[in-house]
């Protein structure tokens, strides 16, 4: 079962002391050691070959835990260490900090959980201590064939790529040029803005949003550190953290700060099409700026509309347009990323809820370009303020669907997730509706009302206090929007209201507002590009909710915004910061240390498969066509492993997970 | 080749030749013959002590040798009965070096594969089930039989077949399933004079240091794998990877030596050569392999694709079963 040789190899190796292992077996304060018995694994454990010394503790990570570990390697002179305890996620860092203090190199430390992966998930006392057993013996068995290892420190670029030109793009950017950062903003749209420059008005301070936005977008084009690129696609993206090397495309905009009345161009213009700024409320031309404020200040042009006519060029005299102009690409070179691609209001389908069918029905979206006063009607609706108008609200419109009652989206799955942010923006458009039309009746259709933010709730409280009448519908039957039979009303909304014991309910309606959801926007080239982990939700996953929030696992990158999950403008905004802040953090930092797990290529044993190359995700490892090997770069491998496990001769080892030190802890898991 | 004067080794006068045949199917035996003329070069430096298969040899005409009689004794086939253990300690005592010869003594070889069934179930195959079998009386084998002459003691059968390195030291390893003929006769040439790597279990013999791929002269596109075919089933596009073309190929994680034969036969590499490079496990191996370079980004994907490589134990551990983690197929 034990390679005889294995010892005498490392021991012989120049600079690997021959091992002398110390295992080190946790209570976890009853955490563990109430099912396990941690004094057996300790015991078994003394009999593997090369153990010098064995103890249980209460809580190895404490302070006297530690110490303890530090001085047992001081005294048995141990050159190995397995600790068995937590998962490694947890207090992996802390003992090999510990062990570090010995004077041992921190990677002649192995983790063993035996707390997540064996005592809370197992109860049978007899199993749980010879699987937590075995599991430890098949730790030192690997521990005696580590080596020490030194980590690797990259140089940080020290610039910042924010992707995506929103409210929580343009924050993380002001942030980090305020930390004295050089920050690349890229848009994809030839506007900055995002989605809340769509909007009216907004919670909780009913301020109106675009002046808000203007603040920000002021502060970020008069800072000297930051340079904004609009129409800019990313196309393709190298390196690793530190060192990243992004490929942009940049659409060409056909105008120039020297048109000096784009009105003149754009009244030119003969070509039209839908306004996706207002929800398809209104059309635009070929040419066009989407609101008189906008950034750049100056119009775009749709290429897939313009004929190139030439008629905008005509009314300008010619100066501040080409309509030849061409598309340039860019490399930019960052340290680290933010990703801040936002979300797209849920669509609702065809016929869902009556909408696209009845002209009556539209979303919240549509909502905010109607009430804005620079909006597609000016602010105005088509009612007059003196007539009883009956509004409706549907709440949960494309958000916590549930599976075979609602209609699955085009990927087959439904929205289940809430979206957390349409119960009080509704609440908060009754509202507004209800100043404006004081005759109006206003009813919310919802399943469960969750206004849940600070100052949220005062929308549902005022919203009541003004007379809006809530109905709330069993998610299992969905409220059904028909044509009024008498033909008096626009539409019919029909359900049980659950607030009078499920009595049915018909309520004809004026006009009936969808509060819709939230979906990411789609970045599935990006989510390639970076290999960003993806919820079940296709939100982009953080590491950890709580811990680590605003970071992917991907080292360097940072989420801001909606690209996470649903959030409203406050907490975008908080993401955002708290991305910048991480991302400064990084990059102030000069360089990152990262564990020294790479791959490398036994240039004697490869063979020239080419299996590697195929595989690496990082593009790291290349082909020496002159000798026909794999060459692993240092600086893009991420020590990922794929290619240590696909290479078919074990030509590729991958530092602290060798072909024997695997294969030395499997032998014991499988008992061979 | 190095050499570490493994000339003291060998004694005075003509070469001693040993060959035994363990749990395989001659073909290694045969393999010999395929030196062709070179045999008669052989008879002329090499005196054949012990070759039960081509001439009669007694097992007490060798327990009658002296300790390291035997120069070179080229063992062929695993471990899977008593008796092949005796012969194998024995041969190791009277040999001074002694070869796993051939991959069924190396890694275990196609009978290995038995390992994937107990003894009882092999027996029931064997004697019982066996549609061609006519066995009234249930008989089987035993290991005692009392005859009024005495009682007879035959060979146990274990329950799994090893490599001949798990029951004695072995000197050198020699793949192939058989060795073909070109590397036996550069081997026996090496022995004759004395040009022999330094001793060691690990040390391979009759092959070449990089893998089938290496040898073979079809094209590598690297395209992932979209299907998986039976050889039987499709015919592959010439000079281009079969692996690459769904063909389950097992050069990538193959030692080379052979000359990729079967490659360049249109047949994917079977593996016979065993392991490539560092790689112990080379069924593992090139399963790792496989896995990463489908074209599968879902579960399910992967299931479907996998789902259609026939008999996954069998290819990818034809003859390296007795070497992998796997071993054998442990029953609860």
């Amino acid at each position: 079962m034990f390679d005889a040789t294995d010892s005498a190899a490392s021991g012989s190796t120049p600079g690997v002391q021959a091992p002398r292992v110390g295992v080190f077996v946790c209570h976890c304060g009853g955490n563990i050691s109430d099912v396990v018995d941690v004094k057996r694994v300790a015991e078994e454990a003394a009999r593997m070959p090369d153990v010098v010394f064995t103890t249980t503790h209460m809580f190895h990570c404490s302070d006297p835990g530690q110490a303890l570990i530090e001085q047992k390697i001081r005294e048995h002179a141990l050159t190995r260490v397995v600790v068995a305890a937590c998962s490694p996620t947890l207090h992996q860092i802390t003992f090999r900090r510990a062990v570090e203090r010995a004077g041992l190199n921190q990677y002649l430390f192995e983790h063993v959980n035996i707390r997540e992966h064996v005592s809370w998930v197992i109860e049978d006392k007899e199993a749980a201590t010879a699987k937590a057993s075995r599991l430890v013996r098949a730790a030192v068995n690997r521990a005696r064939l580590l080596v020490p290892l030194d980590k690797r420190r990259i140089p940080i670029h020290p610039a910042a790529l924010v992707i995506g030109g929103g409210v929580a793009g343009l924050m993380a950017a002001r942030d980090l040029g305020d930390r004295g950062m050089k920050v690349t903003l890229i848009e994809n749209r030839p506007f900055l803005g995002g989605r809340m420059a769509q909007l009216w008005n907004v919670f909780p301070t009913n301020e109106e949003a675009r002046p808000l936005l203007s603040n920000l977008v002021r502060d970020v084009v008069k800072h000297p550190l930051i340079t904004i690129l609009t129409g800019a696609h990313v196309v393709n993206s190298e390196g690793v953290v530190g060192d990243f090397k992004t490929k942009i495309k940049i659409d060409a905009r056909g105008v120039d700060e020297r048109l000096t009345y784009p009105g003149n161009a754009i009244a030119a213009c003969p070509e039209e099409t839908i306004s996706e700024f207002d929800f398809a409320l209104s059309r635009r031309k070929a040419i066009y700026m989407p609101y008189p404020g906008c950034f750049p200040p100056i119009p775009a042009i749709d290429w897939h509309t313009c004929t190139k006519c030439g008629k905008c060029v005509a009314a300008v005299g010619g100066k501040g347009i080409n309509l030849d102009a061409k598309s340039r690409e860019l490399t930019l070179h960052s340290g680290v990323i933010i990703l801040a691609t936002g979300y797209d209001p849920y669509e609702p389908l065809l016929g869902e809820y009556g909408y696209g069918i009845f002209p009556k029905v539209i979303t919240l979206q549509q909502l905010h370009r109607m009430l804005d006063p620079e909006g597609p009607t000016a602010g105005a609706l088509p009612f007059d303020s003196n007539t009883p108008v009956r509004i409706g609200f549907l709440h949960c419109v494309g958000a916590r669907q549930i599976d075979g009652v609602n209609a699955p989206q085009p990927d087959g799955k439904v929205k289940d997730y809430c979206a957390r942010t349409c119960c009080t923006a509704a609440m908060h458009a009754a509202v507004a509706l209800r100043e404006r039309f004081p005759k109006s009746h206003i009813t919310s259709f919802y399943q469960d009302m969750r206004t849940y933010g600070r100052g949220h709730e005062e929308y549902y409280e005022q919203a009541s206090q003004q007379g809006v009448l809530f109905v709330r519908y069993s998610p299992w039957h969905p409220p059904r929007v028909d044509k009024d039979r008498t033909g008096k009303w626009p539409v019919v909304v029909r359900t049980n209201d659950l607030l009078t014991d499920g009595l049915p309910i018909e309520v004809p309606l004026d006009l009936l507002v969808l509060a819709t959801g939230v979906v990411p926007h789609d970045i599935s080239e990006l989510v390639t590009m970076y290999s960003c982990a993806v919820g079940y939700d296709s939100f982009l996953l953080e590491v950890h909710p709580k811990l680590r929030p605003v970071e992917l696992a991907v080292s360097g990158v940072f989420l801001a915004g909606c690209c996470q999950g649903p959030m409203d403008i406050t907490e975008a905004c908080s993401a955002a910061s708290a991305a910048a802040s991480k991302a400064a953090a990084m990059i102030s930092q000069g360089q990152v240390e990262m564990d020294p797990f790479i791959a490398s290529v036994d240039e004697e044993v490869c063979t020239g498969c080419q299996t590697c190359l195929t595989v690496c995700p990082y593009d790291a490892i290349v082909r020496d066509e002159a000798r026909g090997l794999a060459i692993v770069s240092e600086a893009l491998c991420t020590g990922c492993g794929t290619c240590a496990a696909a290479c078919p001769s074990s030509a590729i080892q991958q530092a602290g997970f060798n072909d024997r030190q695997v294969r030395a802890e499997i032998d014991v898991l499988l008992g061979v | 080749m190095t050499t570490n004067g493994a000339t003291s080794d060998r004694q005075p006068g003509k070469l001693r030749l040993g060959v035994y045949w363990a749990s395989s199917c001659g073909g290694c035996d045969i393999s010999l013959l395929e030196i062709g003329e070179h045999l008669l070069e052989l008879i002329e430096v090499a005196d054949i002590v012990f070759w039960p298969c081509v001439a009669d040899f007694k097992y007490r005409t060798v327990a009658d040798y002296p300790d390291g009689y035997i120069d070179v004794c080229l063992f062929n086939g695993g471990i899977r009965s008593s008796e092949q253990e005796q012969i194998a300690r024995l041969v190791r005592r009277k040999s001074r070096t002694l070869v796993a010869y051939g991959a069924c003594a190396m890694d275990g070889g196609i009978p290995a594969l038995a390992n994937l069934e107990s003894t009882r179930e092999i027996f029931d195959a064997v004697y019982h089930s066996n549609p061609s079998l006519q066995n009234p009386g249930h008989v089987e084998p035993q290991t005692h039989w009392a005859t009024p002459h005495g009682d007879l003691e035959l060979p146990r059968l274990y329950p799994q077949v090893l490599r001949l390195a798990d029951i004695v030291e072995v000197d050198y390893q020699m793949p192939g399933c058989p060795p073909v003929g070109t590397q036996v006769w550069k081997v026996l040439q090496a022995v004759v004079a004395g040009e022999v790597p330094a001793r060691n279990a690990a040390v391979r013999v009759g092959c070449d240091n990089r893998s089938v791929c290496d040898e073979c002269h079809r094209e590598k596109r690297k395209v992932r794998i979209k299907e998986f075919k039976r050889p039987h089933l499709a015919i592959p596009e010439p000079n281009w990877c079969l692996l690459e073309q769904g063909f389950v190929c097992l050069g990538a994680s193959t030692r080379s030596g052979c000359g990729a034969l079967c490659p360049k036969a249109e047949l994917t590499c079977r593996g016979c050569y065993g392991s490539a490079g560092l790689a112990t496990d080379q069924g593992t191996a090139m399963l790792s392999a496989l896995g990463s370079v489908m074209d599968a980004v879902t579960e399910d994907r992967a299931n479907e694709l996998v789902g259609q490589i026939a008999d996954p134990t069998g290819t990818f551990y034809r003859f390296s079963l007795a070497s992998s983690a796997l071993k054998a197929h442990r029953k609860p």
